[in-house]
């Protein structure tokens, strides 16, 4: 009987599980790599496209759990293949005028214009033996779980990096840096918001939301120099390494994935903070991205050497549109 | 006597924040003025951040370049240290030259975005917005606005 993988099939649930190292149970575990195993020893153009249907849908999963990055910071568009995302961007408008009596007022018109993006392709094309993957030589998880970290991070590294490029060019109070977390260059950034907005969200890296309790502290004798710091916030960093709250902006996480690329670093920058204002809706963000489709694959056999491939392709793009204003802040943190 | 000081430049358009070894709450440079630093309290900048490697605070004329050559940086050929004319002096080159120029520093994003305004108002050859669209894919160097 011929067996059709679906999105919502089991297996993609087992497999994808597998691919992020989480507790199986060993039967559901042995029952999927034998379903892998059944497919792979019977190599027909349908039971190899079942494979990569299977690897498709895994990574499509995984690209799309992994971190808040985008839920938090961009304004996200997903369409369909061969459409396109418009994003709406506001510009200034209407203006009044200060002028004598029965003079006429110059006409402005409320502004704006729409941002259309081609998009891009990340891409990745893992290869297996099939005579490995039939025998249980090779594991159908770890090839999802290295194609789609890949192409993660490659297409994060770029979004961030659409990003990072243009945030310091909106200068202040959107725009900061400094040796380290200094309050004073800090603080005017989130009350900018607090003011415009009527509050803010402090989104970082737990390394770096967890200096903000420093910055808490108070002196109360100049001459003493000693900073005073409130009980709860020691309390508040030990029991959770961030403080829940700093100057009235809420602080949250960001979800930094570990690159898998043998070394520690981190997919995204650990050093920057994002001042996100409240109230504002998510289409106001001047990051806007835009995903066409989901992942799609297509698979090949050579014959010279029994590799069997798969190429998994996600259409995307990222752009910056700050309109009126960037409605967001960025501190970087240039401490080494 | 106190110790002599020397002006710490931030010539960018956002503030920068620098802590010192008697200031630990840190100071705002706010953008476009400067503060007034010991030689110590600048070798401590240096020590703890990338602010004055990277071109975001500089000293005045000498001294900038006393500091960068200590810290081996070519000031006349990198881009992070470059004034407006200098960098409009690149630009002007063909694009292989261009091309050569920005993949050989470790050019920051805010020099980054600044060449591309520049670019945007000269009338650069294709060839050369083709180099600078590969370093900024999404900057738009077409339009008007």
């Amino acid at each position: 009987m011929a067996i059709e993988i679906r999105k919502d099939s089991q297996i993609v649930d087992v497999v994808l599980a597998e691919a992020r190292h989480e507790r199986l149970d060993s039967e559901v575990r042995e029952n999927a790599n034998q379903l892998i195993r059944d497919l792979a020893s019977d190599p027909n153009p349908n039971n190899k496209y079942q494979i990569a249907q299977l690897v498709k849908f895994a990574v499509n999963d995984i690209i799309k759990r992994d971190t808040n990055y985008l839920d938090v910071l961009a304004d996200v568009k997903r369409v369909g293949f061969g459409d396109k995302a418009e994003f709406d961007v506001k510009l200034p408008g209407v203006k009044a005028f200060i002028q004598a009596k029965g003079a006429t007022t110059p006409r402005t018109k409320n502004s704006r214009k729409t941002l259309s993006l081609e998009t891009l392709s990340v891409s990745a094309r893992p290869v297996i033996n099939i005579v490995e993957l039939q025998n249980g030589l090779a594991n159908a998880a770890d090839l999802i779980n290295d194609a789609s970290y890949q192409m993660e991070c490659a297409m994060y590294a770029f979004i961030e990096n659409v990003l990072v490029n243009a945030a310091d060019d909106w200068g202040t109070p959107y725009y900061g840096t400094g040796s380290g977390l200094v309050k004073s260059t800090l603080d005017p950034m989130i009350m900018h918001w607090i003011r415009a907005a009527g509050g803010a969200v402090i989104f970082g890296d737990i390394g770096e939301n967890t200096k903000l309790a420093q910055l808490t502290g108070f002196v109360a004798n100049s001459t003493a120099g000693t900073q005073q710091f409130a009980g709860n916030i020691i309390n508040e960093q030990n029991q959770n390494a961030v403080i829940g709250t700093y100057l009235s902006a809420k602080v949250v996480n960001l979800l930094n994935p570990l690159k898998e690329d043998g070394t520690d670093a981190f997919v995204f920058d650990a050093k920057k903070l994002f001042i996100v204002p409240t109230n504002i809706d998510a289409g106001m963000r001047p990051l806007k991205v835009v995903f066409e489709g989901d992942v799609f694959s297509t698979e090949a056999t050579n014959i010279d050497d029994l590799s069997w491939e798969i190429r998994l392709d996600q259409y995307f793009n990222a752009a910056i549109a700050k309109g009126i204003r960037p409605y967001l802040g960025m501190y970087a943190d240039s401490s080494v | 006597m106190s110790e002599a000081k020397m002006r710490l430049n931030n010539p960018k358009k956002f503030d920068v924040g620098i802590i010192t070894p008697d200031k630990p709450y840190g100071i705002n440079v706010r953008a476009g003025t400067f503060t007034m630093v010991t030689q110590d309290e600048l070798d401590y900048i240096m020590a703890t951040s990338t602010l004055l490697q990277d071109g975001v605070l500089v000293l005045n004329g000498e001294k900038q370049k006393e500091l960068a050559d200590a810290m081996g940086i070519e000031l006349e050929n990198n881009a992070n240290f470059m004034s407006d004319e200098d960098i409009k002096k690149k630009l002007s080159g063909n694009a292989n030259q261009l091309r050569k120029w920005l993949d050989s520093d470790d050019i920051k994003p805010y020099v980054l975005s600044r060449i591309a305004e520049l670019a945007k108002g000269m009338n650069l050859a294709l060839s050369k917005i083709q180099v600078l669209q590969e370093k900024l894919p999404n900057y738009d160097f077409l339009s008007k606005d």
